[in-house]
Order: C-alpha cells, then structure tokens, then sequence
C-alpha cells in the first residue's frame, strides 16, 4: 500500500488530493468498498483523528463484477491495482510545519479457493504545510 | 424546506445511479458483439458522470481493438484515462499501452502512456517499475527498436529472473537482435519456470531458423547447458525436484529422452510418507510426460491415473496436458473426461475450447456439452464416498481431521462437504474429526475464542484450512463441485499416517451427568517415548449444528463448541507410565459464555479485525443435548504432531 500527495506541500486552509494505492495480488481480489452483499466486508479507509484536516472525503473507484463457483450472484471485488482518491481540508488554523496523517485501509481477501481473515494495512501520509509567501508546485 | 431539496436531491441521485447502473447490465448481457457496442456507445453519451464510465470504455476498448478499428480504440482507451485522476493513471497508462503494442496499433501513443507510468512509478519508487519498463520494451521491440528493447529488458529482469513472461520478452529482442542461441537458451529458462505452452510452440519454431544439418545437435547443446546452469548448484531434495523438472523440460522439446527419463524416475523414486502432495504430482507427471514423448503411451498414463483425483481442479494446465495425452493415445472418453474435471471449479478459456473441438469432433455438434457437463459437476460435489471397510487403522492409531471453516466462507463450501463424506467413510475409531469455526472472511457465531487460538497457533493462513494429524496442513477448498477432489486429497494425507503405530494409548469415557460432561482419561506411554512435550486437549462437539450463512451450508458438523482447558490443553507430568485426567463441563456454563460472546462479540479477541457489528443472521447458542461428542487427543506441543485420539459420543 502507498499513499502520495498529488502535490509536494499545502498551504492551511487549502484543499488537496492524496492517493491511496493498493496493489493486490494476482490470482486475489478484495471486496470492493460497497459489497452487494452486506455479509462481505468492503474495503473501507480510516483517517487517524488530528489536528490538521477539517474534513477528508473517501471516493473508492468502481469495483468489477465478478462470477465466482461458490457465490450465487456476482460479487463486486477489486483486483491487480486500485487508487482509492481522498479529498483532504485543512484547518485553517494548522501552523506551517511536517505532518504526519496515519492511514488505515481494511480489506478483506479471497482468491477463488482461499479467504484470508480481514486485515489492515497501514501508510502514513506526510503533509508538508507552508506559508502563503511559498509557492505550491 | 432546505431538508426537503436535499432529500429530493438524495433521492434524484440515487435514481440516476440506479439507472445507470441498470443500463449498463443491459450493455455488458449483450451476447452480439455489434449489439454491445452500441450500447455501450449510448452509455457513454447518455452518462457521462456515471463510475461505470470506465468500465464502459474499457469494454469498447475490447470490442474497438478486437474488430481492428484502430482509432476506436484508442479513443476509447483515452475516454477511459480521462475518468482517473492524473496520479493514479500509472496502472491504467500501463494497461493501455500493452494492450495496443500486442495488438501493434497507436505505438507512438502507447509509447507516450507508458513513459508516463514509468514517470510516476519511479516518482512513487513503485515496486510496479519493473512491469512497465518490460511494456516498454515491448513498445519499442514492436516499434523495431529492438536493441533499445533488449537493453531495457535487461534491467527491467533484475530481480525477475524466474519469471516466465520477462524471459520470453528478452528472448524475443535477443532473436531480433541475431543472437538466435542466447534467445533459445532464454526460452528453455522461461520453459523451467513454467512458460505457458506458446513458449514451447515459439522454442520449436525457432529452432526451425538454425542450419539444418546441425538443428539437433545445437538444440540439445543449448537445453542441457542451460538445464545444468540452472540445477547444478543445488543440493539433496531441491536438486531432485528441480531434476524432475528439466527432465518436463526436455520431454516438452524432444531433447535427450533417456536422462530425462533417469532424472524423472530419480524422483519418482524419493516419494514416501514424507512427501508432500505436490511432490507426488509433479514428480509423477513429469515421469508421464517424457513416457509419453517416448511414444510408452499407456506407461504414461499408467503413472497420472493415481493422482487424477488428487490434482488441483483449478491446475488448467495439468487437465489441458491430461486431455491431449489421452486425445493422442486415441482415448477420446477419457480425454472429455480430463477437461471436464478441469472445468468443474471455473470455465477456463483453453481448456473449455479444448473440450468444445473434441466434443464437436465425436458428435458433429455442441449439443448436449453443457448437460454433461452439468452432469460431472453433480458427480463431483454428490458423490458416493464408499466405506473404510475397517473399524480400526492397522496398528490402532486414531487420526486427528482438523477443519477450520466459516459459514461465510465461499472457498470453504468444497472442503465442509468433502469433511461431511470423510466421515462417511471413515468410522471415527479411525478418524476423529473436529471442525473449528473462525470469523474469516465474516462474523461466524459458532467461532469461540479456542478456535481461534488453534488456528493462530498453526499459523492459519486462511479458510479452509485443514489440519492432518497435526502434521500435513491444507491449505484450499471452492466451490461444491471440488468435494470430491478434496475428499481424495484428504483421504491421500490421512493415508500417510494411517500405519503408524500410536505413540501414547489413550482411552476416554464420556457421560452426561445433570447436565455436565464428566471425562475420565487414561493415557498410557507406549515403550519408552518420554512424551515431554505432550499435552491433553479435550473438546466438546456439537455433531451438527443447523445455521444458514452466505455460503448456503445449512447444517455443519463437528463443531468445536468448547475446549476443555482452553486451546492450550492440559501439560502431562508422568510420574509412572500412565496417568489419569478427569474433568468435567457444565453445559449450562458453556452456553452461558457462547450468550455472552454472541452478546459482545467484538470484545473476544477471536475478533480480529476492526469492523463495526452489524448482528447476527442467527444465534444458534443453545447445546442439542441429544448431539454431543468429545475428542480427546494427546499433541506434541513443540512438534505438532498428533500422537493419539480417540472419540466419543455422549
């Protein structure tokens, strides 16, 4: 798992965009972040609590339907690469300075003959917050 | 009023997104290709903010490049990169851009996307780089720049040395670049680890570029030097099975028939007890594979016959082989029969085609392929597990079947059932089964914390897992249509154990008094074992225990409801050479703790996992007092082994 900044710092207040990336294995899927059957865990991402963002808003990407032996009805998973986008708001009171947001993303597994136990995977995602004088690239 | 115009917008929203979703369904069902692609098109433009658009460009991106409308594709290809954030198009760009180099078309826009995935994966140090400077140099191979493509091959391999795909690429630009010898010496290396069969197709076709009179001799110079070079170093069993695995090699491309036949029997040689399952089939499929190439055709089929019913059903590549060698052996029942049971876990594109010809050839058409089909996957999943035929094992030793299952568990539904015929045919004087519920991959409420503890305590790796004797872990199941398959794997590992003589004598008395199990064990040693590290477990089953969950299975058996002692069981401290353990369980206590954990299940620490607790579909928390058993078993904590059991029912 890999979560980037679409920028290299932030001024407080602003609004920007992290990526969460997960790579998943071949031959594995994760159930996407709304399952059709409400029995499978989706993919969720959580935001440690801090003092730095206002909001974060989670925007998972499509899932793919797939038919597998054991289900009766398609399930819609994620598989290969996935970017699950996060809208970031920071405080307007944040002071310049280094960040650090932890990220967790629970998943859970399944290959077509294996369910893993659902997991958590962890990153964290350093925002570099700057005055107004500095320009962002 | 402001709630209102939001609910209205709410509701507006969820319509839209109902109908899009409806109208794409109807989309991807068309069986025409034509019909498809128009209605993908009318997607397209009729929902342009729909999270489905990508997929909808993926697909005409299919339907665009399969008719060779060039521009189509591509248009369609940048619709969809359009729908991704700029940052997250490193996969999507890879995607696009090998998918029109294997096709030959837009090269220099494939060229573009795939310096722009190579961009970000070195701006992310992404672990993908290597994958997209291979699809780099496949661009520029396909670009006729193929001494830039072997260059970058040759970094993009680093650390992918084994991979049969990278291999085949880097021979492809050594051929190009005249170096004919290096590229088939890459090819036997894609070969060994397991190269799809093009590889071989394109090795031999290959081999047809070399000077005729010499073609023989040069092939045999380069697959045996390059077999050598990959095998030589090794040592004791690694270097046998990599033996039995060059001698696959040089059966696959004619090269020295006789070593090959040595190396393969070699290892057919070392199978014993100890021998994993896979050992057994490879080995043994590698013996087949060079009696075949022989022309010892009913030889070959003599050694797959026993592991048949062993083979993985998803191993496509095995049935694929299995089907030809019986096709050319003129057994065409046979073959239908080896690509059905490569059929029956999922439709595999080769192996479904295979079918579909041989089929067609016998019948003059495809009518009725699906009814027998059908037919093979009923007999696969109901079939007739026949009896032992003994009450006891040959020197008395009760084996220990370990299942941990789930009754959300998809993949489990195969190896629950396939336990279900173990016990059919097994009587449990020679086969004590205990099945363990976990909460993977969903809340499960016959899971109790114990169960848990058994399954860390073998490092469980996921459901289902299957546990032999303490000592042959399973890991796998499916679909119902692999019970059969996993009931012979089963049956394979128990019957690895089944002569061993028991290291301890154990004998267990169970009763129910007032509604509490009393046990009264007796364990003796057996000559001078010290059983050190040996400790009791004692667990109180249900024998079946009604519950519904996502998998469809409506009865489980065995279930683990409490392990006296916790999961650690109780040490043993012989003073003598016998001991004698009594204890006892009120049922009233046991189903006082499954309320409780039902009650509060996510502060059990079998809950792993952090998740909100949406409820139970049931509560199947009382004991059916008529239906209890108890297994009883000495373990050797430091080894796992299993060294006696014995169960009862009460």
């Amino acid at each position: 798992m890999q979560v980037t900044l679409a920028q290299d710092r932030v001024h407080a207040g602003a609004t920007c965009t992290a990526l969460v990336v997960l790579s998943i294995a071949d031959g594995w899927h994760i159930n996407a972040a709304t399952p059709s059957d409400e029995s499978l865990i989706g993919t969720s991402v959580e935001v440690a609590k801090n003092n730095v963002l206002d909001s974060t808003n989670v925007s998972f990407p499509p899932g793919i339907e797939r038919e597998f032996g054991y289900a009766e009805h398609p399930i819609e998973v994620y598989e290969g690469r996935i970017s699950i986008r996060l809208t970031l708001s920071l405080s307007k009171n944040v002071k310049p300075g280094e960040y650090v947001i932890p990220i967790r993303v629970t998943y859970q597994a399944c290959s077509e003959s294996v369910c893993l136990a659902p997991a958590t995977a962890a990153a964290d995602l350093p925002l570099h917050v700057v005055p107004f004088s500095e320009p962002i690239r | 009023m402001t709630r209102l115009l939001l609910l209205f917008f709410i509701l507006v929203s969820v319509s839209a997104a109902q109908q899009d979703s409806a109208a794409y369904r109807a989309a991807t069902a068309l069986t025409q290709s034509e019909e498809r692609q128009r209605a993908l098109e009318k997607f397209v433009a009729d929902y342009p903010q729909s999270k489905l658009l990508p997929r909808a460009y993926d697909g005409l991106f299919e339907l665009y490049a399969a008719r060779g409308r060039e521009a189509d594709a591509v248009h369609a290809a940048v619709g969809s990169l359009a729908t991704v954030p700029a940052d997250a198009r490193m996969s999507p760009y890879n995607r696009f851009a090998y998918a029109l180099a294997e096709r030959g078309f837009a090269l220099d826009s494939a060229l573009v996307w795939i310096d722009r995935s190579i961009e970000i994966a070195e701006r992310t140090t992404s672990r993908n780089l290597p994958a997209y400077q291979d699809t780099k140099a496949y661009i520029l191979y396909k670009l006729g720049k193929p001494v830039e493509a072997e260059s970058l091959q040759r970094i993009a391999i680093k650390g992918h040395e084994d991979d049969p795909e990278f291999l085949a690429h880097l021979a492809l630009y050594e051929r190009a670049n005249r170096k004919l010898n290096d590229a088939l010496a890459t090819m036997v290396q894609a070969l060994y680890h397991g190269g799809e069969p093009e590889v071989k197709e394109d090795f031999l076709r290959w081999l047809d570029e070399l000077e005729t009179g010499k073609r023989e001799e040069i092939k045999k110079s380069i697959v045996l030097t390059t077999l050598h070079s990959l095998t030589d170093t090794l040592m004791g069993k690694r270097f046998v099975a990599a033996r039995s695995r060059c001698a696959m090699v040089m059966a696959d491309v004619g090269v020295e028939l006789d070593t090959a036949r040595q190396w393969a029997e070699a290892a057919v040689k070392t199978l014993d007890n100890t021998s994993s399952l896979d050992e057994m089939i490879t080995f043994r499929q590698s013996l087949a594979l060079v009696l075949f190439a022989q022309d010892k055709r009913s030889e070959a089929l003599r050694h797959l016959r026993p592991i048949e019913n062993l083979v993985d059903p998803y191993d496509a590549r095995f049935w694929l082989t299995l089907g030809q060698m019986y096709e050319q052996a003129g057994d065409s029942v046979r073959a239908e029969a080896a690509y059905m049971s490569g059929l029956v876990a999922r439709n595999e594109n080769r192996l479904r085609t295979a079918l579909e010809t041989l089929y067609a050839k016998r019948r003059g058409s495809l009518a009725g392929l699906d009814a027998a089909l059908d037919s093979v996957k009923r007999e696969s999943s109901e079939f007739h597990a026949g009896t032992y035929g003994k009450s006891t094992t040959p020197n008395g030793k009760v084996i220990l079947a370990e299942l941990f299952t789930g009754a959300e568990c998809g993949p489990c539904v195969g190896s629950d059932l396939a336990f279900d015929a173990l016990s059919e045919y097994y009587p449990r004087t020679a086969l004590a089964i205990v099945e363990y519920h976990v909460h993977i991959p969903g809340p499960d409420p016959m899971t109790t914390d114990e169960s848990w503890d058994r399954y860390t305590w073998y490092e469980g790796q996921g459901t289902p897992t299957v546990v032999i004797d303490g000592r042959e872990r399973i890991l796998g199941g499916g679909p119902k249509t692999v019970t059969k398959n996993r009931f012979h794997v089963y049956r394979y590992a128990i019957g690895k154990f089944e002569s061993e003589k028991p290291r301890a004598s154990l004998s267990l008395a169970a009763a129910l008094r007032k509604d509490t199990v009393v046990v009264d064990i007796n364990v003796h040693r057996v000559g001078k074992d010290s059983l050190k590290h040996a400790a009791l477990h004692i667990a109180l089953l249900e024998r079946s225990v009604d519950y519904t969950g996502a998998n469809g299975i409506a009865r489980h058996a065995f279930v683990v409801r409490r392990m006296f002692d916790s999961a650690q069981g109780t040490p043993l401290t012989f003073n003598g050479s016998a001991q004698r353990i009594t204890k006892s369980l009120s049922l009233a206590d046991v189903e006082t703790a499954i309320r409780s954990y039902l009650d509060n299940p996510t502060a059990q620490r079998s809950w792993s996992y952090r998740r909100a607790f949406t409820g139970w579909r049931a509560r199947p928390e009382r004991l059916n007092r008529a239906n209890l058993a108890v297994v009883a078993w000495l373990q050797d904590v430091s080894t796992k082994e299993v060294l006696q059991a014995v169960y009862t029912q009460l």
